[in-house]
């Protein structure tokens, strides 16, 4: 089974810390004392913050994994519940290549596969492998 | 093509093309329908300034008039820029006004194509013509046009039968059916190779055992409002009055409340089976070499024909009752098919196990299930149970909780309670009658997954080139005892999922062959 490039967990962790943000300076007091609630909220998210950034995350890195034969693709992934997908290479009909901004600053892009209503995505893949993978499946096999 | 394909100056013999049914203006009508603003302003706004003569009104409202002539105008020019085109490679059909979009769907592509004559369509000779694409969602990869009735017979003519020497076109090159000669028709057209005629006994097993009472109260409740609308309200108030009368009735056995809805969900149980008999009378279902067609019906005519090769999967479905009863009913999906509450997506009515058999056999022989070679483990027993025992558990305390803080409706409370927790206990058998006989299967050419949905038994027999996803899910609670749950996803438009629960990830993964 191959892996994502490691980079992909410090792109999530720079997009939770974005989406984090924005709330807490909403949530931080400027001209008024801090009250039991507001206290108590802004531990419950820094906590949660910091469970994704610690756990989550590096355990949603660490479930990640692909394998392509010469049949079918197999992609696996999920913490809590733990999801094994197979896309039989014959029922591929699209497959696109994309990335963001942010994914793109560190050289990663996404695959997607897409079959009649199902569809899979790789995340996390340098540019030749990405191709790669994106060539087979359009050949299918 | 064969041998014999027609030479060019022939071609004129094999395309059709033909103008859209006029209904189809007021169909039209809708996309012009913002229009209405307009006049509506203006009406009110002048209502708002009367003055007494005709003259004067006119001089008001003649932009308004103006208005609604440009909206008719509109819709007309619409419709007579409209054509389909039925020729040897494909359907086309070109649309639009301004922006002209032509789709055209050809031969080898088209999964199903059906005529349905609605009731009220009947008066005018209008047909509805329907041309699906596999996996087609929304507007954009289906044919819809309402035409005439003659036009539809000529298009029939030439997708089915064919001039003498020819196959019919809408069958696959690479098959040769046998041909007969259709009276009707005075042409060639592929040999029916089995046909099925349920009775009227069966249809009404049928509608008597799948009617829904919901979709009969939704149904109802649109139909008295409307007609009260349109009949005025005396139409209207005779109608509630018979639900009352029918309320009154129930009330000797049952609290009052409790009696209104005991009769309103009866009501909406036979409007849903009497819409379902109707549907289904008549139907027949036949089995070509490369063809199914179904059809049926007696105020709205259905006809579908579905190719062979695009069905993407056939469902042997159950309730409890028809499983104890050991009765049987197989459904198919393909494009088109299976995708409304409305499809004719049944094609082999409720049969007793020996004859369904031997009809589907006849049918559908590519359609044959397999035993079960992974079975969900006994330990994964309480998986199946829990959420009905559950809800069962819940009826007492909810009952407590709302007699406590609700006065004065304790009967109405006790008879709901009761009627939850019937169907909390059917519900709870129903789940461990699939403990006992859910599975998968794989015999190197179709996927047989056992499973239930709701109150429903499900055999799905999936052909291995149309399963689009595998997925196995494990939760929180399975990954110590390397369980898993199996959905396979086929190209069915509508998402669907069949999942079979708790079966050991091993066998799964062997199954479908992955390392």
């Amino acid at each position: 089974m191959s892996k994502p490039s490691p980079k992909i967990l410090t792109v999530w962790r720079i997009r939770l810390t974005i989406i984090a943000i924005i709330p807490a300076l909403a949530l931080t007091p400027r001209h008024q004392a801090m009250t039991p609630a507001r206290a108590v909220f802004a531990a419950s998210f820094t906590i949660v913050y910091l469970a994704f950034f610690l756990f989550y995350l590096p355990s949603l890195y660490k479930s990640l994994s692909y394998q392509i034969d010469e049949n079918t693709l197999v992609f696996t992934c999920g913490v809590i519940c733990k999801k094994m997908a197979a896309m039989p290479l014959c029922s591929v009909q699209t497959v696109s290549v994309t990335s963001l901004p942010l994914c793109r600053a560190f050289g990663l892009l996404s695959l997607r596969a897409a079959a009649a209503n199902s569809r899979l995505k790789l995340p996390g893949l340098h540019k030749k492998e990405a191709e790669a993978l994106a060539e087979r499946l359009k050949t299918g096999h | 093509m064969t041998e014999n394909t027609p030479s060019a100056l022939n071609y004129s013999l094999y395309s059709k093309s033909c103008r859209a049914h006029p209904l189809t203006i007021l169909a039209n009508l809708r996309h012009v329908l913002f229009l209405v603003l307009i006049p509506l302003i203006r009406g009110i706004s002048s209502a708002l300034a009367r003055t007494g003569s005709y003259s004067a009104w006119l001089s008001r409202v003649w932009t308004d008039v103006l208005i609604l002539a440009l909206m008719l105008g509109l819709a007309v020019w619409l419709w007579l820029r409209v054509r389909l085109i039925v020729s040897l490679k494909a359907l086309t059909l070109i649309t639009g006004l301004f922006v002209r979009r032509t789709v055209s769907i050809p031969f080898d592509k088209a999964a199903t194509v059906s005529f349905l004559t609605h009731f009220s369509l009947l008066p005018f000779k209008a047909v509805r013509f329907n041309t699906d694409v596999p996996g087609a969602s929304g507007r954009k990869n289906r044919l819809s046009l309402l035409l005439w009735q003659k036009d539809a017979d000529e298009i029939k003519r030439l997708l089915f039968c064919s001039p003498e020497k020819q196959e019919p076109m809408y069958v696959k090159e690479s098959q040769k059916p046998g041909m007969t000669w259709c009276a009707n028709c005075e042409r060639l057209e592929a040999t029916p190779s089995a046909e099925y005629r349920p009775t009227a006994g069966k249809i009404a097993a049928l509608s008597l055992l799948t009617s829904n009472s919901f979709s009969g109260i939704l149904y109802m409740s649109v139909f008295v409002s409307q007609s009260g609308k349109i009949l005025g309200g005396e139409f209207s108030r005779a109608l509630t009055g018979v639900f009352d009368r029918a309320a009154h009735f129930f009330e000797i056995f049952l609290p009052p409340l409790a009696a209104a809805f005991s009769a309103l969900l009866l009501a909406g149980w036979a409007v849903g089976f009497m819409r379902l008999f109707l549907r289904y009378s008549g139907f027949r279902f036949v089995s070509r070499s490369g063809l199914l067609t179904a059809c049926g019906g007696v105020f709205s005519r259905h006809e579908r024909h579905i190719r062979r090769s695009e069905v993407l999967f056939a469902d042997f479905r159950q309730s409890f009752t028809t499983k104890l009863l050991r009765l049987y009913s197989l459904y198919l999906c393909a494009g088109g098919v299976g995708e409304k509450k409305s499809d004719y997506s049944c094609v082999i009515l409720t049969e007793k196990s020996a004859r369904f058999e031997s009809i589907r056999a006849a049918l559908l022989p590519e359609y044959s299930p397999v035993v079960r070679q992974v079975k969900p483990d006994r330990r994964c027993f309480l998986r199946f149970i829990y959420t009905p025992a559950v809800l069962l558990a819940s009826v007492p305390f909810v009952y407590k909780l709302l007699t406590r803080h609700l006065v004065g409706f304790d009967d109405f409370f006790a008879f709901a309670s009761a009627m939850t927790a019937a169907l909390a206990l059917w519900f709870l058998a129903v789940n461990v009658a699939d403990f006992f006989t859910s599975g998968a299967a794989f015999d190197g050419k179709l996927y047989t997954l056992r499973y239930s949905t709701g109150f429903s038994f499900h055999t799905a027999v999936i052909l291995k080139e149309n399963a689009a996803l595998f997925e196995i899910k494990q939760g929180l609670f399975q990954r110590p005892g390397a369980y898993c749950d199996l959905i396979v996803r086929t190209k069915a438009a509508r998402r669907q999922a069949h999942r079979c629960r708790s079966l050991k990830k091993t066998e799964v993964l062997r199954l479908l062959n992955i390392s």
